[in-house]
């Protein structure tokens, strides 16, 4: 249960100091500006959480931003590599292929989730 | 498939079996640390019965293990410090082991003579203390339950005579509550310390203080991985112990480019280790049960389509969802050849990973470990070394950086731990993390202005539940439903009772619809309940009806349980007529007065956003609503694809400002489409009420 709200306190907008939490913490004895812990060591923004929606692997979404950068730079000055000059044309088709791709996903999910609904955790909890 | 690999030197060192079994030999020799005199070997000072054949079998077994030719070693750094780290990389035996140890070696008769204390090992998970205890007990020659027990959240078992229990981290942390001082241990041992979960590292700070006011209580902590730095600097520069891993070298390979479906990418991986490498069994990573079914099913695919060319495979998935008895399967020999002189089979073992986030250097560390328990292994990473190199952070980030915190606030307060700005947390939380839990204790009624704890918020500490359903109970006695409330809150704490097999969906699901409120899901189950205990909690009918004999039993224990925590704080257990038409509504308001900070509203677009942080939200499918109301309170938010609402329950928006006022305050409601919701419902009520004068 805990798991699935973790993205909540991520996403939400910044707590301002009108926040009943944000006074209770300051009652508690802390000083804007500085982190929790015994001295003060505790790290000042909450760990950042990201919605991961593809099965691209560990360093394939680096790696498509900077092609992309690289294929810019290929039909500005015409570059004469064989693959960057490939690319432009297989671009187009590909993307619509993506689109296509990407709704079947997101249909079989869907229709998945309500299947996985009915398996859910055998444990909620580890306590 | 000719995917190029790099290779990579093994990690680990070789455990020379000589040595080992020398070293084990002289230990063994000694004698005296047995604690028996040689006559009386064969009895069980434990329980005066002669050891079992069964007994001497499994100690032979045990006196190979790892931390056995450290075990002198150890009992002198024990004897002569109070805090100690052992750090031992999974298969030394230290946790069925290191505890028998301590209680071999240390007296544990309390000091008025009259009663023995405890040892204590945390795992941070149910299973594992369930079956390393039983496993411990059966090494002890002992019945479970009794010198050997364990206690999980709902279930205790052990006894007077118990002096090991195994525990859940959580569980000694709720002790803590009754027991500041933890004065019924003699020994803490807290195991798996390296997962970090939110429950050990509260227990960490706790316990240092604890540790200076007894200066008779022993801690070790046992880590399989080395951020021995970071431990010992923690813990009063403490000894540091290393046992070896009985490990065999581990040769790692990396994939040349980054892959771009990773999941593809492991079933090819798997049906080439299938087709080229030596025999020897298969264990793949994976996030989710979704992915593991998945990919089982490819693999298993892929394999028939190669026909003769490869021996047979075993394919099993394991995820937490999995039925035990499944679960089990994972313990199934590999195949045998098909026929005589083919080629060997493989079991292919397919196991969820418990966050979904790329691994920390650490956990791929200590997942390549894994190929080298039994032999020599190989690990197939797929991602490239420069990126195991450049992309993944040292270290997984402990569960408290990462979870919602109003737990464990609401306990560090019932522990009398009020400075929780300079708690001695081994990574404090952030902040503003801080300040979400303190608001929603605020709102719930836990602490007041000032962050104290109330009246309210000490009962509530004392449900082992999240507070909004702490809260929906301890209130629901004003509702006139508390009977109901329990029953709810039992179905909400158990793993979901609807059984949907495969062959028999239609039936399954006719079957639910039987069970179905119109209202909402809560409620919902609450039938299930009902009808559960209307006939006699019988398996039978359960099979009959797709409900899960199992979750529903375990859904009475849990229900038992709270009222007997109810009846501790002397809360009324009652119920309103089941022929009044405020039956129903009682239930739905009460559940408000818990959950009003988890509600969703319909938009006129046709879609839902959250009251607390204007989220898009759908209502999960599997819901029993027969209509979309205007105003729901769900019970979880799933974050998948899209986001979904799960267990949600028709309330009246005019409930809202009676039973939340102080929540759903505009003023204290910042800019944003919530505040233009309720604007329109305040308006909405004053309307309603303008016409009521009207009439008048």
């Amino acid at each position: 249960m805990g798991k699935d709200l973790e993205g909540f306190s991520g996403s939400a907008a910044a707590i301002d100091s009108s926040n009943v939490g944000f006074k209770l913490l300051k009652k508690h004895g802390w000083q804007e500006g500085t982190g929790l812990g015994i001295s003060q060591q505790g790290r000042l923004e909450p760990v950042e959480t990201h919605l991961k929606n593809n099965k691209r692997g560990l360093g394939a979404d680096k790696v498509k931003k900077k092609a992309i950068k690289r294929l810019d730079n290929a039909t500005a000055t015409a570059s004469n590599d064989k693959c960057d000059q490939e690319r432009p044309s297989k671009k187009s088709k590909a993307l619509s292929k993506k689109m296509r791709k990407l709704q079947e996903f997101e249909r079989k999910l869907q229709e998945k989730e309500f299947e996985r609904a009915f398996f859910r955790e055998f444990w909620p909890d580890n306590v | 498939m000719g995917t190029e690999r790099k290779r990579k030197l093994s990690l680990f060192d070789v455990v020379d079996e000589t040595s080992v079994s020398a070293k084990i030999a002289k230990s063994n020799g000694g004698g005296a640390a047995m604690n028996h005199n040689a006559g009386n070997n064969l009895i069980n000072s434990w329980t005066g019965r002669p050891y079992s054949q069964r007994y001497l079998e499994i100690l032979e077994k045990r006196k190979t293990l790892p931390v056995w030719h450290q075990k002198e070693e150890f009992l002198q750094v024990l004897k002569s410090n109070q805090t100690l780290i052992l750090v031992g990389e999974t298969g030394s035996g230290k946790t069925t082991q290191i505890p028998q140890f301590v209680l071999e070696a240390v007296d544990i008769e309390a000091p008025d003579k009259r009663r023995k204390m405890m040892i204590a090992c945390t795992q941070p998970r149910r299973v594992a203390a369930m079956s390393v205890s039983r496993r411990v007990a059966e090494e002890m020659d002992v019945n479970i339950g009794e010198e050997v027990g364990y206690s999980i959240r709902f279930e205790d078992c052990s006894s007077a005579k118990t002096v090991l229990k195994y525990l859940t981290d959580g569980m000694l942390l709720r002790e803590a509550m009754t027991d500041p001082l933890l004065e019924r241990y003699k020994v803490i041992i807290l195991d798996e310390a390296h997962e970090r979960t939110l429950a050990t590292d509260v227990l960490f700070g706790l316990l240092k203080e604890v540790l200076k006011n007894r200066p008779d209580l022993k801690l070790v902590v046992m880590s399989a991985t080395l951020e021995a730095e970071k431990f010992q600097g923690y813990f009063f520069g403490a000894p540091l112990m290393k046992v070896p891993g009985r490990l065999h070298p581990v040769e790692i390979f990396y994939t040349q480019d980054p892959e771009r479906d990773y999941l593809e990418a492991a079933i090819r991986t798997v049906v080439q280790i299938h087709m080229c490498e030596p025999p020897g069994d298969v264990l793949v990573f994976l996030t989710g049960e979704e992915e593991i079914e998945d990919a089982c099913r490819k693999i298993k695919k892929e394999v028939q389509n190669l026909g003769d060319q490869v021996g047979p495979v075993n394919v099993v998935p394991l995820y937490s969802t999995l039925p035990p008895a499944l679960q089990q399967k994972i313990f199934d020999p590999a195949p045998p050849p098909q026929q005589e002189g083919g080629r060997p089979g493989r079991k292919i073992v397919c196991v969820e990973s418990l966050l979904v986030s790329p691994i920390s250097k650490a956990s791929a560390h200590q997942r390549s470990g894994r190929a080298g328990r039994t032999q020599p292994g190989k690990c197939f990473r797929l991602y490239t070394e420069k990126s195991f190199n450049n992309d993944l952070q040292p270290q997984t980030y402990p569960e408290i950086l990462r979870s919602n915190l109003a737990n464990t606030v609401l306990t560090l307060k019932k522990l009398g731990i009020d400075d929780l700005v300079h708690f001695d947390f081994m990574d404090p939380p952030a902040p503003e993390t801080l300040m979400r839990a303190l608001e929603v204790l605020n709102y719930l009624g836990a602490l007041d202005d000032d962050g104290n704890l109330t009246k309210l918020g000490e009962i509530m500490s004392e449900f082992p539940l999240d507070p909004q359903m702490s809260k929906m109970l301890v209130v629901s006695p004003e509702f006139n439903c508390s009977n109901e409330i329990l029953s709810i809150s039992a179905m909400l704490s158990v793993p979901n009772c609807f059984v949907r097999p495969r062959e028999a969906q239609k039936a399954a699901d006719e079957a639910k619809a039987r069970f179905g409120h119109i209202d909402g899901d809560h409620l919902t189950l609450l039938n299930v309940y009902h009808a559960y205990k209307q006939n006699n909690e019988d398996a039978n009918w359960c099979y009959e009806n797709f409900v899960n004999f199992r979750a529903l039993k375990a859904a009475d224990n849990v229900r038992q349980q709270l009222v007997r925590i109810m009846a501790r704080f002397n809360l009324k257990l009652c119920s309103t007529d089941f022929n009044s038409r405020d039956y129903y509504i009682n239930i739905r308001k009460a559940m408000l007065a818990g959950y009003f900070m988890q509600v969703a509203h319909l938009e006129r677009t046709g879609h839902y956003l959250t009251v607390k942080d204007n989220q898009v939200v759908h209502l999960h499918p599997s819901n029993c609503l027969d209509h979309k109301p205007e105003w729901v309170i769900y019970n979880e938010y799933v974050l998948t694809s899209r986001n979904f609402i799960r267990t949600v329950t028709d309330i009246r928006g005019e409930w809202l400002v009676d039973i939340a006022p102080h929540y759903y305050d505009l003023e204290n409601f910042p800019q944003c489409e919530a505040k233009r919701v309720l604007e329109r419902l305040y308006k909405k009520r004053e309307k309603d009420r303008e016409e009521n004068k009207n009439r008048k």
